[in-house]
């Protein structure tokens, strides 16, 4: 894992508190921790696939890492010209400019494309707002960019609108759009969830093999386990707005150390009716991390829950992978 | 088991009539269900699955038209139905759960009032008292606890929704419950133990089930038999071990091996090339057949009938997959 290059991307101690206020006039006490101090890194050309359920800050972590939102604490930096950049410091000309390297691609194609803009219109977007080529020059990129992410041929989709594509067109659209500014790293949250599976395959397959070409890092943002095992070299689990395991992708799914880890993936329907799981090893239901003690943020549920684990469990290296549990510890 | 068949579904044929034509949302479909059998019917988005769900409640659409067909409960027509007739029959021997739990309940009112609401309708003769008593056991039923009655939606978890649903569908005993992609708004734990739920009472009650859904991981888990649907038409139903083992028609083959498993070796998955048809202009023959890699000249021009390839493998292909043999 440890390389002598930098890595794309370098989180360092990311929070982000959202106020729970109770009124406008009062300043608010209490606080939903929905990213709590959460590290880790992106090998230039390899994905991280953030998984975990709905409340549990993945999409929250993906916002930050576009500046989306600014955090309440901690260092997003970005590999610039062999220099790691923070992108939480930057302001203006610098955070725009900062937006060519990182793009985005969202959940639902059929929200996130402009429906009065036309294809051509929507895919050289970025390129106006970056101020990039001449209307030709865009043209021409904008043809290229089509082509590869299987909108064939191009110019018949040049000046259609949104509402004339199926799902899986729009939703490669998407990518096309995020793609033109030639970015490095791409935050793709979900961006697979709201298609049916015969189209879902080959838009993942694309987003794979773009990766492959063009040498692009994916923060794959997703609460399919099966999904982040074909498009990610590795996965973090986000619990409660904690990173509680990271690791490669195919150690993880075979021997998770974490027991949410565990109970997480063994949740999961499998498509082999000759394979009948155990119930997951879990209690009770999630809740919402506000103003959360300090101790393991899983202790209500976890079967394997003891005295030590009235504290806060450190991330520690087993084999490889990081954990944050006393069993581990 | 008794051969007769307590749902039979005979060639239904079903159209929305919209602004730019019919759209032919069920094409020709038949199938049987039997007492205490769990069927899952599995498709894309606009497979038709919901509209038959619909169709089975009597709760479709105004602009749905039936073309042809009958939907036989226990011999009877329920198309031919009246009103006061089906009002009879719905909630009280067929009941559903809906897709989206979320709005499936009346926010302003109680928990359990709407459950007696459900009573009321069926259960004239049942005392107050009774009723309450029987909301009490539904929720012990489907793993709430009972002091949950008189709270509001609002303040029950997505999960625990999704139970106070399936609570209500219960109420009156029905012998079919239709779930229509139960779990799909729930995250994967919560989903896991509502699934479990779900069948265990089916398999205690010993009710007819028809899972609906676009997740075939999810079928493989609860169904007995499996219908698989493509643009309006069911191409293949066979046992859940048969679909998985020994698939014949080309779709659910494709299906198969598009769909990602977390279990066992990482296989490549397949991308099915285009995208499913629009059935305003469904194609000819075989709807299939603009995607199918094996299409010949007849699949263009006839559409091929669901016939009995093995025992009780149901499949509508010209050019099936070759059959495993079963050891």
């Amino acid at each position: 894992m440890t390389t002598n290059t930098p890595p794309l991307v370098k989180v360092e101690g990311l929070k982000m508190y959202f106020p729970v206020s109770s009124s406008i006039m009062r300043q608010a006490n209490s606080f939903i921790h929905a990213v709590d101090d959460i590290f880790f890194e992106i090998p230039g050309g390899k994905s991280l696939a953030l998984v975990g359920e709905s409340g549990c800050g993945k999409t929250t972590t993906g916002k930050l890492l576009t500046r989306l939102y600014k955090p309440t604490a901690g260092r997003i930096l970005l590999r610039d010209n062999g220099n790691l950049v923070d992108l939480v410091t930057l302001k203006g000309k610098n955070l725009k400019r900062f937006r060519r390297h990182v793009q985005m691609i969202f959940q639902d194609p059929y929200e996130s494309l402009n429906p009065r803009l036309t294809i051509f219109d929507t895919v050289a977007e970025p390129l106006v707002v970056q101020n990039i080529g001449t209307l030709q020059e865009r043209e021409k990129r904008v043809v290229a960019l089509l082509e590869k992410v299987g909108l064939t041929p191009a110019g018949s989709f040049l000046f259609r609108y949104p509402h004339e594509l199926s799902g899986g067109q729009r939703q490669r659209v998407a990518i096309a759009r995020a793609l033109v500014v030639e970015p490095h790293f791409i935050v793709a949250d979900e961006p697979t969830s709201m298609l049916d599976v015969s189209i879902r395959t080959g838009v993942m397959t694309l987003m794979m093999d773009l990766a492959k070409d063009m040498g692009l890092s994916y923060l794959y943002i997703t609460h399919d386990l099966a999904v982040a095992r074909y498009t990610s070299h590795e996965i973090a689990v986000m619990y409660m707005g904690k990173i509680v395991e990271r690791g490669e992708t195919e150690a993880m799914l075979s021997d998770p150390l974490h027991p949410y880890t565990q109970a997480l993936i063994s949740a999961v329907p499998i498509p082999d009716p000759s394979i009948r799981r155990p119930p997951p090893p879990i209690r009770g239901g999630i809740s919402r991390p506000i103003d959360p003690l300090p101790r393991c943020r899983f202790y209500d549920r976890c079967p394997k829950q003891h005295a030590a684990c009235e504290k806060e469990p450190p991330m520690v290296q087993v084999d490889g992978r990081q954990v944050m549990c006393w069993l581990h510890a | 088991m008794e051969d007769q068949p307590l749902l039979s579904i005979r060639n239904l044929t079903l159209e929305y009539k919209t602004r730019k034509g019919y759209v032919s949302a069920v094409d020709g479909v038949s199938f049987d269900l039997m007492a205490g059998q769990a069927m899952g019917l599995v498709g894309e988005s606009g497979c038709g699955k919901t509209t038959i769900a619909m169709a089975l409640m009597r709760l479709s659409p105004e602009n749905a038209i039936v073309r042809q067909g009958q939907i036989l409960l226990d011999g009877q027509d329920i198309l031919k139905f009246s009103d006061q007739q089906i009002h009879d029959v719905r909630w009280s021997r067929i009941s559903m759960v809906f897709q989206a739990a979320m709005n499936a309940l009346n926010p302003v009112y109680r928990v359990g009032d709407q459950i007696i609401e459900a009573l009321d309708r069926h259960q004239d003769g049942m005392s107050a008292a009774k009723k309450q008593e029987r909301v009490g056991e539904l929720f012990q039923l489907v793993g709430i606890d009972p002091k949950m009655i008189s709270r509001y939606p609002h303040e029950f978890s997505g999960g625990m929704r999704q139970r106070a649903v399936i609570a209500m569908a219960l109420a009156c005993n029905p012998s079919l419950i239709i779930a229509d992609e139960p779990t799909t708004a729930l995250d994967v734990i919560v989903q896991d133990q509502v699934l479990r739920e779900l069948s265990r009472i089916q398999k205690d009650l010993h009710m007819s089930m028809i899972y609906i859904s676009h997740d075939i991981a999810v079928i493989a888990e609860v169904a007995d038999i499996i219908g698989v649907m493509y643009a309006g038409c069911l191409v293949e139903k066979a046992s859940t071990r048969t679909i998985f083992q020994s698939p014949r028609h080309r779709y659910t083959e494709a299906l198969l091996s598009a769909f990602p498993s977390i279990a066992g070796p990482k296989t490549e998955l397949y991308a099915l090339p285009g995208d499913p048809p629009d059935l305003l202009t469904p194609p000819y023959g075989c709807r299939f057949h603009p995607r199918c890699m094996y299409a010949t000249e007849r699949c263009k021009f006839e559409k091929p009938p669901l016939e009995q390839l093995e025992y009780a493998h149901w499949v509508a292909c010209w050019n099936p997959v070759e059959g495993k043999i079963h050891l």
